[in-house]
């Protein structure tokens, strides 16, 4: 029992600290924090981009997401828009094609795609094919865009002569459901912090959408895989297989909005499907084919990220409830309570995060809001862990069925109808 | 030489490095030379090692009940470290030893990161190596930084902490390590607690806008993680909060805040201003340097310009300082951060100066140049008398060490210092003495106390005294070890420093470069052999106790030998004399009642004196008394119900409704004060007797007023003062001075004593006290006590009771003269080890030195 618990602690304390490393990996020396904080200043356009918007029953949100990316900043003449859709959603694709003839959005175009399996990397693929751009961009149906995400993304492509690019992706909604709040920070950690750490080891699980890819190392790369529940991940570690020069951008000022699904069991079933997504990538070996151990060592480690939090998260509850009344060698249980500290330390940065992330997106930082991030933060475990634990169960029956994430544009500050 | 596999060329890293090679072979010899012998082994040293050992053999936190005394950071490092380097007994004589070289190793990277620090922040080696000579060049730094104690290795992991923290392109993970590096500075010694302040002003300057809040907050969390797990394991042990039964980290957090005098420091009787003189005893100039530049370093930490980095350092003198001068206990060694803030802070200082000061460079580097020449000169004394590198301390500890083991049996049981805790006991070449245990456990540690001593000095054979021990018993505190120590004789003492003689007889010591064996008198055959050779002498098989001389009986010697029965719990003899007693020399048969003497008149047995003599039976009564609550035997109560009846009708006068001792049965007025016995009045009072007899309080009231009236009417009792029992006046039986004295005298002290040890009271107390004054008024004036003092300052042969009485009564006023007084005037003029006292004394004396000799034996 005693070696078990050594075992299983020392693990922890690693993965602890690693988990501090990789959040504070922003913030780890000064040149960081400066090339992380530099002001932008834009170049003249000169990449041409397709923005892909693939969409499913977004009657909702389309409208939005189309009239933002229409007011993107940049030369008309450098990029387009395709909507993706399947023929059997007529709602998105009435309220898509209102949105681009009544709004003029000349650049925009309607791509109706039949083509099996059903999904979004098969819409993306499809859209590949016919898109004209040097760079191919998604976004997702409920994006709020930043009007100078191209410029951005042309700056920082053609400065850092990367063939990738991830963009910041934000979840807004940080006060509305009582697991967002923890969610946005997960977001927030990630986007702002983590993804630069990976792409500094040259492997990197890319997000869904925001990323900007050389259409032509695409088209090598094979597009998108259609079997694949989180196909943007697989492209990472594809694509870093490849070799490919990746650069991740988080500046707060043009991230990309999103929301965190209404409930918990919305909620569960998009975490069920990111997991299961990178159980798949982990067991198609890909990530094998990288060049170095870092790497690999870092694949291993975010793809089967989700076992190692059913362990911690269970380990916790088992120990909180039962070592206090197990005779252990004082040692052992105190070295045994070391990630108990080092779990406070990660709640305390959290709180820390919020912080800051209410201050760069000027929200209220409201005197509660620490107190949602200790009080919840064991429940947001529990769910992801279930999520973990389902997502695991699926893939071994074979259940790679796509559970879609309802929107309701509630990250929006305002909003448009959808009755023209 | 290109060690190409370390990517090193050595060649020239000697070359550009050669001034810090050579400071470092320096540093290493002044640190190490002589580092077994000099300074003496501490108490602390030993408990840190033997904790050491504790920790990392037994996995225990210490090798007795751990008390909180310090967090275990210190002694886990320090095991680890004398484990990597062979074990506890690997170097020199002495288990210290291996915890010096430990310290060696500490200390010499300690001189590197000071050397790091200082290089961080000015990026000039030639400070850096000044800051490492800074650190070593003075015999006050030798003296404590050879010594094994935990502020050496909290000192150790601060300035690693210091060295990270320092780094120029500081990154988020040296933030993180530097924090968990300084909890466990915090775990070697709490007092590192200080540093937090500047080490946050320092980060808070040092790293970029967006860095700080995090930065901050990660050094502080892990900081305090060290010190969460500190109590989080007192918690899980229940023994967290304060308990009565348990020791308590908040108790003993609390028992050290109250620690010492909590006088400001500037008063001359502080803690603080008391060590600054200890300090400067062993370096003067280094002792005032430090003050004087500490009051520099606070000035310059006040004025805005200044860089941060210089106020950082300065800083951390000032908030040390503010440990120190907070009115709380300082030891010595509380002086050894400073030695790493004064290393760090000068070097800093002569920085300053060149960067701040814009005057003529030549000018001031010549200026800087003087002051190094002459602060160096002021450390050429260290060499000149070198007592750090050719002192032997050690050298009389280890000879008691060896004598204990050469002639002491293993289960011996010893109270010894924690210096040789791990050699006494751990040394697997030696002896092992299973039952020698440290003094301060045997005082403190009542499981200790009773296990191995049975609660009673008699249950320690031996001490082997040090000037920790010596401390401790003075300090007052530690009354049972200071109840062994009086009942000892010296059999072995091992001490050479003609300058600093010990004073074993008040527990004195200045240094403690030597070591005593100390053997406790506690043989319980010698008291059974007098006993034995008393019942041979003077009783006879009837139970008649003889007068040497005479070869009479009489009733003071029958009732006082009863008395040392019933103490002695012998019930068969105590049953054969009050037996004979009671048939022999009661005159009356209606009345229980001794007559006062027995004895053969013209060849006839019978009553030689029948006077009813009132402390003759007082003596009776006493035993009668103590028996019956000894064997509880009704027979014994009745006996002393009804003598004690008998008692007050006839040995009592009423006066003014007042009940008074007389002389005898006869009818004349006049009392002599020897008749009075407070003592047993109180044991009556107590006793079952009281429920039939109640007058004994009042009696004990009233003969204690005819005490306090003698004393006013000529200041010393005598027992040839009479009273006038019809009119109150008080008088001499003769003019005579030397007749004021007889051989009864010391009946009154024995009678104050015993009330005194027994019934505690002011009144008592005062009593004795004031003859105690008279008594060491007499023993400064004669070496021994005389009771015929009036004998015009002959060295008379003294007399045995009276000698016998005055140690009782000095016992019984727990006076610091008692062991000196019983050593010189019973135990030598005595010579009680040949027993001769039985033999060639009268009975009466003999009784009364059993008496007082069994009190002494614990009885």
């Amino acid at each position: 029992m005693n070696y078990f618990i050594l075992l299983f602690t020392t693990i922890i304390i690693i993965q602890a600290f690693y988990t501090l490393i990789i959040m504070t990996y922003a913030w780890k020396d000064e040149d960081e924090v400066i090339k992380n904080n530099k002001k932008r200043i834009f170049i003249e356009p000169k990449l041409s981009f397709t923005l892909i918007l693939p969409a499913r029953n977004e009657e909702l949100v389309i409208a939005d997401t189309l009239l933002s990316l229409a007011n993107i900043d940049y030369p008309k003449n450098l990029y387009e828009i395709i909507v993706a859709l399947e023929p059997d959603d007529n709602e998105t694709y009435t309220i898509a094609k209102k949105t681009i003839d009544n709004k003029s959005i000349s650049n925009a175009r309607v791509l109706i795609t039949d083509k099996l399996p059903k999904g979004k990397p098969t819409s993306l693929n499809e859209s590949l094919k016919v898109a004209k751009g040097e760079v191919i961009c998604i976004i997702d149906a409920e994006d709020e865009v930043s009007s100078r995400l191209l410029s951005l993304a042309n700056t920082t492509m053609v400065a850092e002569n990367s063939d990738v690019l991830q963009g910041g992706v934000q979840l807004m909604n940080y006060n509305s459901q009582w697991f967002s709040t923890l969610s946005i920070l997960e977001y927030f950690f990630w986007f702002k912090s983590s993804l630069h750490y990976f792409a500094n080891c040259k492997i990197i699980p890319l997000g869904g959408n925001t990323v900007f890819i050389k259409k032509q190392l695409l088209i090598d790369c094979g597009g998108w895989d259609q079997y694949c529940l989180t196909e943007d991940a697989d492209l990472g570690v594809r694509l870093s297989v490849k070799g490919a020069k990746i650069s991740v951008v988080y500046d707060e000022n043009n991230t990309t909005k999103e929301e965190t699904p209404e409930d918990v069991k919305s909620y569960i079933k998009q975490r069920t499907r990111w997991i299961q997504g990178f159980y798949q990538i982990f067991m198609k070996g890909d990530w094998l084919k990288l060049k170095n151990f870092n790497q690999k060592f870092q694949a291993i480690y975010f793809l089967l990220w989700p076992l190692f939090q059913i362990m911690i998260t269970y380990y916790f509850i088992i120990s909180l409830l039962f070592f206090p009344f197990l005779k252990l060698n004082l040692f052992i249980s105190l070295y045994s309570a070391i990630p108990l500290f080092l779990l406070l330390i990660q709640i305390g940065f959290l709180i820390i995060g919020l912080w800051m992330f209410t201050r760069a997106y000027n929200l209220k930082f409201y005197w509660y809001l620490p107190l949602k991030v200790i009080v919840f933060y064991f429940p947001y475990q529990v769910i992801l862990s279930i999520a973990s634990v389902r997502a695991l169960y699926r893939e071994i029956r074979g259940d790679v069925n796509w559970e879609k994430t309802a929107h309701k544009n509630i990250h929006r500050e305002k909003f448009t109808s959808y009755e023209f | 030489m290109n060690f190409r596999f370390l990517k090193i060329d050595i060649v020239k890293l000697l070359k550009d490095n050669w001034i810090l090679l050579l400071s470092f072979i320096i540093i290493t010899i002044i640190r190490s030379y002589g580092m077994f012998i000099y300074p003496y082994y501490e108490n602390d040293e030993g408990v840190y090692i033997s904790q050491a050992w504790a920790l990392l053999e037994k996995g225990e936190l210490s090798h007795y009940t751990y008390w909180y005394d310090h967090a275990p950071g210190g002694w886990f490092s320090i095991g680890l470290l004398v484990k990597l380097m062979g074990g506890y007994f690997a170097y020199g004589l002495n288990s210290i030893d291996a915890g010096r070289v430990a310290m060696l190793i500490m200390n010499l990277f300690s001189c590197f990161f000071i050397y790091k620090i200082i290089y961080n922040l000015t990026e000039k080696k030639w400070l850096g190596i000044i800051g490492m000579l800074f650190f070593t060049l003075s015999p006050l730094v030798v003296y404590h930084q050879r010594r094994l104690l935990l502020d050496n290795i909290m000192v150790f992991w601060l300035l690693f902490s210091l060295s990270i923290v320092t780094i120029k392109k500081i990154k988020m993970s040296d933030v993180m390590l530097s924090g968990i590096l300084l909890s466990f500075s915090f775990l070697s010694k709490e007092s590192a607690i200080f540093l937090v302040p500047p080490i946050i002003f320092y980060l808070y300057n040092k790293l970029i806008k967006d860095q700080k809040l995090i930065g901050i907050f990660l050094w502080l969390s892990l900081f305090f993680t060290g010190i969460g797990l500190y109590f989080l394991m007192a918690f899980n042990k229940t023994e967290l909060f304060p308990s009565n039964d348990r020791v308590s980290l908040i108790n003993t957090l609390l028992f050290h805040s109250k620690r010492g005098k909590s006088l400001p420091f500037w008063n001359l009787e502080s803690e603080f201003r008391t060590m600054v003189i200890e300090w400067a005893i062993k370096d003067s100039f280094y002792t005032y340097f430090f003050i004087i530049f500490s009051i520099i370093a606070f000035i310059l930490t006040l004025i805005p310009k200044i860089h941060y980095k210089y106020k950082f350092v300065f800083l951390m003198l000032g908030f040390y300082n503010l440990f120190l001068i907070r009115g709380g206990i300082v030891f010595q060694f509380y002086i050894i951060p400073v030695f790493a803030f004064i290393a760090l802070a000068f070097p800093i200082f002569i920085d300053l100066i060149q960067n701040y000061i814009k005057i003529n460079k030549r000018i001031l580097n010549s200026f800087l140049i003087i002051l190094l020449i002459g602060i160096s000169l002021t450390r050429i004394e260290m060499f000149q008398n070198p007592i750090v590198f050719t002192k032997n301390e050690n050298v009389n500890i280890l000879n008691a060490l060896n004598w204990v083991r050469d002639n002491l049996s293993e289960d011996k049981r010893i109270l010894i210092d924690n210096s040789n805790w791990m050699d006494y006991k751990k040394n697997d070449n030696f002896k092992k003495f299973e039952n020698a245990h440290w003094f301060w456990k045997s005082e403190l540690d009542s499981t200790i106390r009773k296990d191995y001593y049975n609660n009673n000095w008699k249950g320690v054979d031996y001490v082997v005294a040090t000037l920790g021990y010596y401390e401790a018993v003075q300090a007052g505190i530690f009354s049972f070890n200071k109840e062994v120590t009086d009942n000892t004789f010296i059999v072995a003492d091992f001490q050479d420093n003609p300058k600093y003689k010990v004073q074993h007889d008040i527990y004195r010591a200045v240094n403690g470069d030597w070591s005593t064996i100390l053997k406790v008198d506690n043989d319980e055959s010698k008291l059974n052999q007098i006993l034995e050779s008393f019942k041979e002498n003077n009783m006879s098989k009837a139970g008649r106790v003889i007068e040497n001389d005479t070869r009479y009986t009489k009733a003071l010697d029958q009732s006082e030998f009863l008395n040392i029965l019933v103490r002695k719990k012998d019930k068969n003899n105590f049953d054969l004399i009050l037996n004979w007693a009671e048939a022999n020399m009661i005159l009356n048969k209606n009345e229980y009642i001794v007559s006062n003497k027995w004895g053969e008149y013209q060849s006839i047995q019978k009553i030689l004196d029948p006077e009813l003599t009132t402390q003759s039976n007082l003596n009776l009564l006493q035993a009668l008394t103590s028996a019956y609550e000894v064997w509880k035997d009704e027979s014994y109560l009745n006996k002393a119900k009804q003598l004690s009846t008998n008692l007050i009708n006839k040995n009592f006068v009423s006066i003014n409704a007042k009940l008074y001792p007389k002389d005898s049965n006869l009818d004349i007025f006049e009392n002599n004060l020897y008749n009075f016995s407070p003592t047993s009045c109180n044991i009556f009072a107590m006793s079952k007797v009281a429920k039939y007899i109640s007058v004994w309080s009042e009696i004990k009231e009233n003969c204690y007023s005819l005490l306090k009236e003698s004393l006013i009417q000529i200041g010393f009792i005598s027992d040839k003062l009479q009273l006038n029992l019809n009119d109150g006046t008080w008088r001499k039986i003769n003019n005579d001075k030397n007749a004021n004295f007889n051989n009864n005298l010391h009946l009154i002290f024995n009678y104050i004593s015993n009330d005194n040890l027994y019934f505690p009271s002011e009144t008592s107390m005062s009593l004795a006290k004031q003859y105690e004054e008279t008594i060491n008024s007499r023993l400064t004036k004669y070496e021994y006590f005389n009771s015929y003092i009036e004998y015009d300052n002959k060295d008379i042969y003294p007399h045995t009771s009276t000698l016998s009485s005055i140690a009782n009564l000095l016992y019984s006023t727990k006076s610091k003269n008692y062991t000196t007084f019983w050593k010189n005037n019973i135990l030598k003029k005595l010579n009680y080890d040949d027993l001769d006292i039985v033999k060639t004394k009268s009975t009466t004396d003999s009784l009364n030195y059993l008496s007082v000799y069994m009190r002494y034996k614990g009885y």
